[in-house]
């Protein structure tokens, strides 16, 4: 007579497990979405990004046109040399600001590659203005630095004008939108995270097998529950 | 989550062994008859006491349908409330508490008044008058004498008795009983709940003729896999 229940729990289970404790799963899933959205329209600071470039040019020594290798092999050590201390304490002397090298480090971003002549540089601020005003000016510190100081001399007339004008900065962060679908997905999975473990440490009798395994005392039935309908 | 939880209680008229006759639950309970027949093949189990952990747990409406699958197979059966704080038999059968037990005990009303016949063929004793000496009540030596009468005119005698850990009225009830069934629902009491209780009954010298687990949420999936098992 006796039926053995496979120990363990089928993914059908599991299913109905979930299914049961949808009300758990979806305040956690609205209320961490509601958190997340009010962190990302409310309470984090919108930054705005400007952004910028300099072409990076060689003349050759023996005749017309240019060192594409030499220019190459630059561009790197220029991008590298936009972020050194000494063009930044420049740009905070020209633009009287209240900062120090670091801070603007922390927003500001110079990228190259390998191929292309070009270094692009741009920067994050609170302020938009403030924003352009400052990848302008560490193109123009730049620039005046490697032409006049005699330790960056190798760099000196290579870094051209602004190749793009800065513009006042567009809104870059937080991105609203992503906020929302991770604090919407993190909800989901901490709401089926407590369920989990409320079922796994459920400490009542949900099987026969459990009072059999507890007990020695025979179950006589297993009675489901049921609904009071006034018909069938 | 109990919030959303159809209510399966409350309504004691409603039998599902009468009302629907052919659904999983009755069936659920037809073969709870046949295990406590089984169990019961030399006749010893008379009165059946019905008791649990705690409150709640389908106690009332699994000796209602249970006494009226008894009578349907031709039983003579009497279902007594011994519930003398929280009475609930009597809604099963639609009647007032009046003309009951502490009225016999009291010498109010003869053994003739004090037994109700239904309609179903089952016969049944409620609490009658509230009192506040409800061990003084349990524990007379004129409530073992009735039962022993009533013995003689019945098959199965249901009492239907409080939770063990919440009063100690069930553990007075255990020397009129030739047995008990212990009802467990299902996620509902702790476990240790539910040892401490069996553990308590298992000092009286009443044997627990066995489990009935009550509430069982069926999973879709499972409900099959249950009906399967009654043509092993």
């Amino acid at each position: 007579m006796e039926n053995q229940e496979e120990k363990g729990i089928s993914l059908l289970d599991l299913f109905n497990i979930l299914l049961r404790n949808w009300l758990i799963i979806g305040i956690t899933t609205v209320l961490v979405t509601v958190v997340a959205g009010i962190y990302a329209f409310r309470i984090a600071t919108p930054m705005y990004e400007s952004k910028s470039d300099v072409i990076v040019q060689v003349e050759a020594s023996t005749e017309l046109g240019f060192d594409y290798t030499t220019a190459l092999r630059l561009v790197p050590s220029i991008a590298e040399f936009m972020k050194k201390d000494i063009v930044l304490n420049d740009v905070i002397n020209e633009l009287d600001l209240d900062m120090t090298s670091n801070e603007i480090r922390k927003g500001l971003s110079v990228t190259s590659s390998s191929t292309t002549f070009f270094v692009y540089i741009s920067y994050e601020s609170v302020d938009p203005n403030l924003a352009k005003d400052i990848v302008a000016q560490i193109i123009e510190s730049a620039r005046k630095i490697a032409n006049t100081d005699e330790t960056f001399s190798s760099f000196e007339n290579k870094i051209s004008k602004a190749t793009t004008d800065p513009q006042p900065g567009v809104y870059a962060s937080p991105n609203k939108t992503l906020y929302v679908i991770i604090g919407f997905l993190l909800g989901g999975i901490i709401g089926v995270g407590i369920v989990l473990i409320k079922e796994l440490t459920n400490n009542t009798y949900r099987s026969k097998s459990e009072l059999e395994d507890d007990f020695d005392i025979q179950v006589l039935g297993v009675i489901p529950s049921f609904e009071v309908k006034e018909e069938l | 989550m109990k919030i959303l939880e159809k209510k399966s209680q409350g309504n004691y008229e409603y039998l599902v062994s009468r009302d629907s006759p052919n659904s999983f639950v009755t069936e659920s309970l037809q073969k709870t008859i046949i295990n406590l027949e089984y169990a019961n093949i030399d006749g010893k189990y008379k009165i059946i006491q019905f008791t649990s952990s705690v409150q709640s747990e389908g106690k009332t409406t699994l000796i209602s349908n249970l006494a009226y699958l008894l009578a349907q197979r031709g039983k003579k059966v009497l279902t007594v409330d011994l519930d003398l704080r929280r009475p609930k038999l009597n809604r099963v059968y639609g009647v007032i508490n009046k003309d009951g037990l502490t009225d016999y005990l009291l010498g109010k009303i003869d053994k003739n008044s004090l037994i109700n016949h239904s309609e179903d063929k089952v016969d049944f004793i409620t609490t009658g008058e509230k009192t506040t000496s409800i061990t003084n009540v349990l524990q007379s030596a004129k409530l073992l004498a009735l039962f022993e009468e009533l013995k003689k005119d019945y098959d199965y005698i249901l009492l239907d008795t409080p939770p063990v850990i919440v009063v100690s009225d069930a553990l007075f009830v255990n020397r009129i009983a030739d047995g008990i069934i212990f009802v467990v629902a299902h996620a509902k009491a702790k476990k240790a709940l539910v040892k401490e209780a069996i553990s308590s009954l298992s000092k009286t010298t009443t044997p627990i003729i066995g489990f009935c687990m009550t509430q069982y949420k069926v999973s879709r999936g499972s409900k099959y896999g249950y009906t399967y098992k009654y043509y092993d």
